[in-house]
């Protein structure tokens, strides 16, 4: 019992360390980016920032309703089955993969829910296209990871790292990796880690909430883009291995920031996307059928390796 | 000879040609008019108000006007009477006509409504002059409050949605007009000049200049070359400040982050430049009547020829990032298009109607200023959309560049302003109507005097007519595509809030 304690504390002071780290960084590029100055509030440039803004937030008088409390709990719920190193891992199991997938999903609707909450007769429509746009970024990511599972013939995550001790999945699986990587950046960007929430433009202008309300959704945002990453670094570039004499640890939080800071760039890099007709084209014109194509390829070898011992 | 008409003592073709369009009108209109006689650019006819519902038919209806264009309405007060101005255009004739009309003191409003009633026969723009409180205060689904439009806090917009498609827009400017007839005339002709530079503080030149123009025409008085170019110098320059600030607004609705701080960049580059030669950014206060408050040195010629490469380089670079970039140009391709009889109907100028095909520029149309010493080309666009909107702009960058290369490179000598007692001056009693291509369009101002006192001054911006275009195009729009639509019409508050 006092074993996964022990685990439940270092996976959140793991997760709460990596939070303020990346809201820093994720200030510091913007505002680089933005030509302003930064932080100016507090000293020794600005490491104190992301502090202040928490406890900003908590001043303000915000209501809570019962959406929060449930994406607070998912947001968290989500990292049970998923493995950080080896060892770092609350519940071992088979299925760890499938798991976390539900977790995800189930938390994006949730947001969705929270965030249009103030006039459901109106904003109705709206939420549904959104929520449709967003869970059909999934198919593509869906398709590229059934693709994985089905070269390393496992749904647990930790033996999928495993299976990648002579190489990573990437050299394997190129299309499958760069459709997930764009289903990956275009949620980050529908999230709005950086500037604005596009979820809270036009009928739910302004209502994007404050207090406490605001830090949970912030906190399950980031926890989402987490999440991606980490499932992108286990499927594609080999979690957590060391190379040589590096310890694995090491090298997945290289992994993880390299990756966060490019999608930082690219988010600053490319405009903003307003209207559903173009992430709709992105999507069924280009992601879908080249994971479509990828998953195919993928099925004929391993139906021609593994069931008919051709190869 | 040439001299002479570079002088303008004698008429130049222009003026000829208004000459001769004037007698034409006149036989037309022979019976339902009281006089007709020109006002530097317009033809200013002044009608009854029983004949003007016959002379607007007139001059919409007869194939030889083709008036085609309604350009603006004004009401101001000269000596104890009330009148109304109405401008119309003709672009197949190229000649404009300002109708003036005396309407009663006590039944101002009554007259009012009639000649709006009888103009809304003919042009379709002129119900934004409506009384509109009805339809406002009606039913609505969202309200877009001014301060939620950045850069354009000068209108509330009513929206009523049909799903997530705009069925009908309202604009109302009534929160934010401030000033009235009145207030110009209390003040001396020197304060006047300062404070009409706030009328546009986008690009605060071309008041100063549209109105120190106007009363040079009055007084016939010619300006020296040396002044003339440093007007147009500074003229391009603030024009290049405006383009630059307008791709910096769209950059910043379309969240393209790069090229908003790039241009923002560009746009510091051109300010300080104005800044060295005037002292001041936003409100230059430096066209005197006759010429010029300052000189220009050789010092400064050389920092505006060690800056012009450098400009002209980054801002191609906004350029390629920007149409470049398929998102961008997916977003703003086939929004908001504007068609050419559209733009002509709602009377819209300046790069808003060159992006719809239609070549019209002051520039090369009038010669009050000398642009007829450079060579520069007037872009146009194709359909008239968002895309099209800011690629004029563009161009329109580039070529004040090159306007602005050959200023320096053949700058005048002589003096830079022509001292005249301006206390002692006298006039006769007589209007004029003086205009200038800013970068949002067509300024116009109209004067009336009488020996040494203004008795009114009528100033209609160009942003006005944009607006009420947008009402018509936002129709059948999404809602995630409104403040860009609105953002890429180039309005600037100031003129809608002052005039």
């Amino acid at each position: 019992m006092l074993f996964i304690l022990k685990k439940m504390f270092y996976i959140l002071a793991l997760l709460l360390v990596n939070l303020y780290v990346c809201e820093y960084v994720n200030n510091k590029l913007t505002a680089r980016m933005e030509l302003r100055r930064g932080y100016r509030i507090t000293r020794a440039k600005g490491v104190g920032f992301p502090l202040v803004r928490f406890f900003k937030y908590l001043s303000r008088s915000g209501r809570i309703n019962i959406w929060t409390f449930f994406i607070f709990l998912l947001s968290l719920l989500m990292w049970s089955a998923v493995p950080i190193t080896a060892n770092l891992v609350l519940i071992e199991m088979d299925y760890s993969l499938l798991i976390a997938v539900t977790f995800y999903i189930g938390l994006i609707i949730m947001l969705f829910f929270n965030l249009s909450r103030t006039s459901y007769s109106a904003a109705f429509s709206e939420t549904s296209k959104k929520v449709l746009i967003l869970l059909s970024f999934l198919i593509p990511a869906l398709f590229s990871i059934v693709s994985v599972v089905l070269i390393s013939k496992t749904l647990s995550l930790k033996e999928i790292v495993n299976s990648q001790y002579q190489y990573w999945n990437i050299i394997l699986q190129p299309l499958g990796f760069i459709t997930f990587f764009i289903s990956l950046f275009l949620q980050f960007k529908l999230l709005g880690i950086s500037g604005k929430s596009y979820l809270s433009t036009g009928i739910n202008i302004g209502k994007e909430g404050t207090g406490l309300g605001k830090i949970v959704e912030r906190f399950s945002i980031y926890m989402i883009v987490f999440f991606l990453i980490i499932i992108l670094n286990i499927l594609y570039l080999g979690g957590w291995q060391g190379i040589y004499l590096i310890r694995g640890e090491i090298i997945l939080a290289i992994k993880f920031y390299f990756i966060f800071v490019i999608l930082l760039l690219m988010d600053k890099a490319v405009g903003r996307i307003d209207s559903y007709n173009l992430l709709v084209r992105i999507n069924w014109k280009f992601l879908i059928p080249v994971s479509l194509v990828n998953f195919i390829v993928t099925f004929g070898f391993f139906m021609a390796r593994d069931v008919y011992n051709l190869i | 000879m040439a001299d002479n008409i570079y002088n303008r003592i004698y008429s130049s073709s222009r003026s000829v040609f208004m000459e001769e369009t004037g007698e034409n009108l006149e036989f037309i209109l022979k019976d339902k008019i009281k006089y007709i006689f020109k006002t530097g650019l317009d033809l200013l006819i002044v009608v009854s108000k029983d004949n003007f519902y016959q002379t607007a038919k007139e001059l919409k209806e007869n194939p030889e006007l083709k008036v085609n264009s309604f350009q603006s309405i004004a009401a101001f007060k000269s000596g104890k009477k009330n009148f109304l101005i109405v401008n119309l255009k003709s672009f197949d004739n190229d000649f404009s006509v300002l109708l003036k009309v005396e309407i009663s003191q006590r039944e101002m409003e009554k007259d009012y409504r009639e000649i709006i009633e009888i103009l809304e026969k003919f042009y379709k723009a002129v119900k934004f002059y409506k009384h509109r409180g009805k339809i406002i205060s009606g039913d609505y689904d969202i309200k877009i409050l001014s301060r939620s439009l950045e850069g354009l806090d000068c209108f509330d917009l009513d929206i009523s949605m049909d799903g997530d498609v705009v069925r009908e827009a309202y604009v109302n400017i009534g929160i934010s007009r401030i000033i009235g007839d009145d207030y110009y005339k209390s003040m001396e002709l020197y304060n006047l000049i300062t404070y009409i530079s706030r009328f546009d503080w986008k690009a605060g030149i071309f008041p100063e200049a549209c109105l120190c123009g106007a009363f040079e025409e009055l007084l016939q008085l010619k300006v020296t070359e040396r002044a003339q170019y440093i007007r147009m110098l500074l003229c391009e320059l603030y024009r290049i400040s405006n383009h630059i600030y307008f791709i910096s607004n769209i950059c910043n609705v379309l969240q393209h982050d790069i090229a908003y701080n790039i241009s923002l960049l560009e746009r510091e580059r051109v300010l300080r430049i104005i800044e060295a030669i005037t002292g001041s950014r936003i409100v230059p206060n430096f066209v005197r009547i006759g010429g010029v408050k300052k000189d220009i040195d050789e010092e400064m010629i050389l920092n505006i020829r060690k800056n012009l490469p450098v400009l002209f380089k980054n801002i191609k670079r906004i350029e390629k990032i920007m149409i470049n970039d398929f998102l961008v140009v997916e977003r703003l391709k086939n929004t908001g298009t504007v068609g050419k009889e559209i733009a002509l109907e709602y009377g819209i100028s300046g790069p808003n109607l060159r992006a719809s095909s239609v070549r019209y520029d002051l520039r090369k149309v009038k010669d009050s200023i000398s642009y007829k010493d450079f060579s520069f080309t007037i872009p146009i666009g194709k359909t008239g959309d968002c895309l099209d909107r800011i690629s004029v702009r563009f161009k329109e960058i580039f070529q004040s560049l090159r306007i602005i290369n050959q200023i320096i490179n053949k700058f005048p000598s002589g003096s830079f302003i022509k001292k005249i007692n301006l206390s002692h001056l006298e006039f006769q009693s007589s209007a004029v109507s003086y205009g200038i291509e800013c970068p949002h369009g067509l300024f116009k101002i109209y004067i009336e005097v009488e020996k040494n006192n203004i008795n009114s001054l009528v100033v209609k911006g160009p942003s006005i007519n944009s607006l009420i275009l947008s009402e018509e195009i936002l129709k059948g729009n999404k809602i995630e595509d409104i403040d860009l639509i609105l953002m890429s019409l180039d309005i600037s508050p100031g003129e809608i809030i002052s005039t």
